[in-house]
């Protein structure tokens, strides 16, 4: 691997492979937008969901894990059983459930992508900005459920709003008489956040998302991780793949990576499941 | 300190705390706050 800091070099991408990982991803968050969303199974709201997706949904079948965790420091008890899922799906996976079934993370792609259909200029914002995760998770998450007994971060959530808030207000009249100024609050925050994803890649997920940065910690010491071989010449070809804008070459283990292996069209760039490298595989 | 190690170590303190939550009924206190219709969540004020 290179140092870190390494400056890109220009002019000298790596032949690409051209595999379907895209397409594949595509299916994966599709379907788990769908399965997410099977009001059928409602026996299924005893468990958090792996990833960001409210429960006030009408449709959902789970339990968003953020909400969960704000809901039982509210009630001054440790979230054991919801720590502790997140905890092994970050030990093996780290932030891969971010990259192949958040749908929350799916519609900023999808809105990525129509900002390039309807030729925006993209917007590069750095990833040294994503301390704000913290200032959300410790302050939204932890400090405010605890003191004043109430989810903070779901008050303010534009996931929240899109998945819950929208759709009860119009499927129910008598909801929506009785909606507040904060409705407006967080009505301003997702229409803020619809407009940067048609030009900032992933907005929520990289500064402002709790549960990646639970996972981005996992992925420190995750099973499955990044590695970049010694031929990488820094040209930052990963970056423009990244759905994360994350600068694989200098840290292929950061809080930044959601593994969605976009990267791994680069040679010099493959995913490390279990422990083991693919080539010690016999690939 | 190895990272498989450290990995290792942090699945099974997770594993351990699911099954602790689990066993003290956090899946029913969980499945209480998911199908209350918050409205305070909504951004709505009763």
């Amino acid at each position: 691997m290179n140092s870190p800091g390494l400056a890109p070099a220009t002019g000298s991408r790596p032949a690409g492979r051209t595999g379907k990982g895209s397409n594949r991803r595509s299916v994966w968050q599709l379907v788990s937008l769908v399965a997410a969303n099977l009001y059928a199974l409602p026996v299924l709201k005893h468990l958090p969901y792996p990833f960001l997706h409210c429960y006030a949904c009408p449709l959902a079948i789970g339990a968003c894990p953020v909400g969960t965790v704000q809901y039982f420091l509210s009630l001054g008890r440790a979230p054991l059983f919801t720590l502790g899922a997140l905890g092994a799906v970050g030990a093996w996976w780290g932030r891969r459930t971010c990259g192949w079934l958040c749908p929350f993370g799916f519609i900023q792609e999808l809105g990525y992508r129509l900002g390039r259909r309807l030729r925006l200029p993209p917007v590069r914002v750095s990833n040294r900005h994503s301390w704000t995760r913290w200032v959300v998770t410790v302050l939204l998450v932890m400090l405010l459920p605890l003191a004043v007994h109430e989810p903070w971060f779901c008050k303010l959530c534009p996931a929240g709003t899109l998945e819950a808030g929208v759709p009860w207000l119009a499927l129910d009249p008598a909801l929506r008489a009785m909606a507040g100024p904060l409705f407006g609050v967080k009505l301003a925050i997702l229409v803020g956040l619809a407009v940067a994803v048609l030009v900032v890649k992933r907005p929520f997920c990289r500064f402002a998302c709790p549960l990646g940065l639970f996972y981005g910690l996992a992925n420190r010491f995750s099973r499955q991780h990044l590695e970049v071989d010694s031929r990488c010449t820094g040209c930052g070809w990963c970056r423009e793949l990244c759905p994360m804008e994350h600068e694989v070459w200098v840290d292929p283990r950061s809080s930044q990576c959601i593994l969605c292996l976009e990267c791994t069209r680069c040679r010099h760039v493959r995913l490390v499941s279990g422990g083991v490298p693919p080539t010690a595989k016999g690939e | 300190m190895n990272r498989r190690l450290v990995g290792t170590i942090f699945l099974l303190v997770a594993l351990l705390a699911l099954a602790a939550g689990a066993a003290r009924g956090e899946l029913t206190l969980i499945y209480r706050n998911a199908v209350t219709l918050c409205l305070s969540c909504l951004g709505l004020v009763p």
